[in-house]
C-alpha cells in the first residue's frame, strides 16, 4: 500500500523512524534498518577523543545506508545546551531537522516543558524545522504547534521503558485537537501491538530504538515493529468498527436450525 | 597556554583554534566546535583565537535514540 505523507517538505512512505543506538553490532544496526525499510534515522553528538577519528566508523555505516539522518539533542538539561547542540548538529549532519530533547528530570528523562518551548522559539528563530520530543500534555504541544512546528513528538512512555501506550486518551485528544499537525510518538515502545495502536489512534508515525536494538533478533524485531505500523495505519484509514457493550452474532440468525426455534404451528391446525 | 579540552585541562602552544585542533590530531573536517557552550561555525575557525581557560567542546557524530 502506498501512503506516501510529508514531513517539512520530505515525503517519506515508511512511517517508521529508527534510533541507531544500543545494537549488539553496527552490521546488525545496518540489516535493521535496511529491514525495517525506515527512511528516517536518528543519531547524536558526544565528545569524543582524537584517537575515534570523529566517530567515523559508525557514522560512515549510518551515512552509507542513505537515511535520512534526525540528530538528537538528548542530554541537553537546559535551552541554552539544546540551542548550542543543535547549532552544532546542523553543522556537521548538514541538516535543517533536530529532534529537541531537553530532559528535567533525571529518573524518568521526562521532558522539561519550559525549556522545551523557549528551545523551540529559539531554534525556529535560527531555520530549524524543529522535533520536538514532549510528554503527552495538549497545553503543551498547542504552544509548540502555534510557535511554528509542524511535527510534535509526544511520548509513548518514558524512553527505554517499553511500556507502551500509558495514556492512550492524551493521544487521542492531540489527535482530535491538533488535526493538522504531524503527530509521531517517540519513547516507550515496547511492542508491535504498541506501535500498532499508536497508529490505530491515528498517529502519523512512531520512533523506535531500544525495542529494537535489544530485541534478542533486533532484525526480526525490525521487520515486526514495520509491519505493526503498517497495520495500524491502514487500520485507521479503514475505519474501525464501532464498540458494542452487549454480544452482536455476527452470522445472521434468520433460519437457525434445530436449537433456538419451537416448532411452528400449521396454518391448517389453528 | 591552558584551556579545557572536553572536560580535560590541555597545555597548548597556540591560541589559534585550527592549529589547537590540529595539534591534538582532531580531524578537522568531522567534528564541530563550541568554546564556552557557545558555537562556534566552521567559517569562524580562521580567525578564532581561544584565551587561556576557555572551555572546548569538540563533538562528533555518534549513534542516537
Amino acid at each position: 500500500m502506498s501512503d506516501p505523507w510529508n514531513v517539512y517538505g520530505t515525503t517519506l512512505e515508511s512511517r517508521l523512524f529508527l534510533g541507531t543506538a544500543r545494537y549488539p553490532s553496527p552490521a546488525i544496526m545496518e540489516e535493521a534498518i535496511l529491514r525495517s525499510g525506515a527512511e528516517v534515522v536518528t543519531t547524536s553528538l558526544r565528545r569524543q577523543s582524537p584517537e575515534a577519528q570523529g566517530g567515523k566508523s559508525i557514522w560512515n555505516r549510518i551515512s552509507s545506508i542513505g537515511c535520512r539522518v534526525l540528530p538528537n539533542t538528548a542530554g541537553c538539561r537546559s535551552a541554552k545546551d539544546a540551542v548550542t547542540l543543535a547549532q552544532m548538529s546542523r553543522e556537521i549532519f548538514e541538516t535543517n531537522w533536530i529532534k529537541l530533547e531537553v530532559t528535567g528530570d533525571e529518573y524518568n528523562l521526562q521532558p522539561d516543558p519550559y525549556e522545551l518551548v523557549t528551545a523551540t522559539e529559539q531554534l525556529i528563530h535560527l531555520g530549524f524545522d524543529v522535533f520536538p520530543y514532549t510528554t503527552e500534555d495538549l497545553v503543551v504541544c498547542q504552544r509548540l504547534h502555534e510557535l511554528g512546528c509542524d511535527v510534535i513528538m509526544p511520548w509513548g512512555a518514558p524512553i527505554g521503558t517499553g511500556k507502551g501506550l500509558t495514556n492512550p486518551y492524551a493521544l487521542e485528544t492531540l489527535r482530535d485537537r491538533l488535526p493538522n499537525t504531524t503527530l509521531l510518538v517517540d519513547a516507550g515502545i515496547g511492542l508491535p501491538s504498541h506501535a500498532a495502536k499508536a497508529m490505530e489512534l491515528g498517529i502519523d508515525g512512531v520512533l523506535i530504538n531500544t525495542a529494537v536494538a535489544t530485541a534478542d533478533d533486533p532484525v526480526s524485531m525490525a521487520l515486526a515493529m514495520s509491519n505493526a505500523v503498517q497495520a495500524g495505519r491502514l487500520a485507521y484509514l479503514a475505519g474501525p468498527m464501532a464498540q458494542s457493550e452487549t454480544a452482536q452474532a455476527s452470522t445472521p440468525i434468520v433460519g437457525t436450525p434445530f436449537w433456538h426455534s419451537q416448532p411452528r404451528e400449521k396454518a391448517s391446525e389453528s | 597556554m591552558r584551556i579545557v579540552v572536553n572536560g580535560d585541562q590541555t597545555e597548548v602552544g597556540s591560541e589559534e583554534l585550527i592549529a589547537i585542533l590540529q595539534s591534538l590530531e582532531f580531524e578537522c573536517d568531522k567534528v564541530v566546535v563550541a568554546v564556552n557552550q557557545q558555537f562556534v561555525a566552521r567559517e569562524q575557525w580562521p580567525n578564532y583565537c581561544v584565551r587561556s581557560g576557555d572551555e572546548l567542546d569538540i563533538l562528533s557524530p555518534i549513534e542516537g535514540g
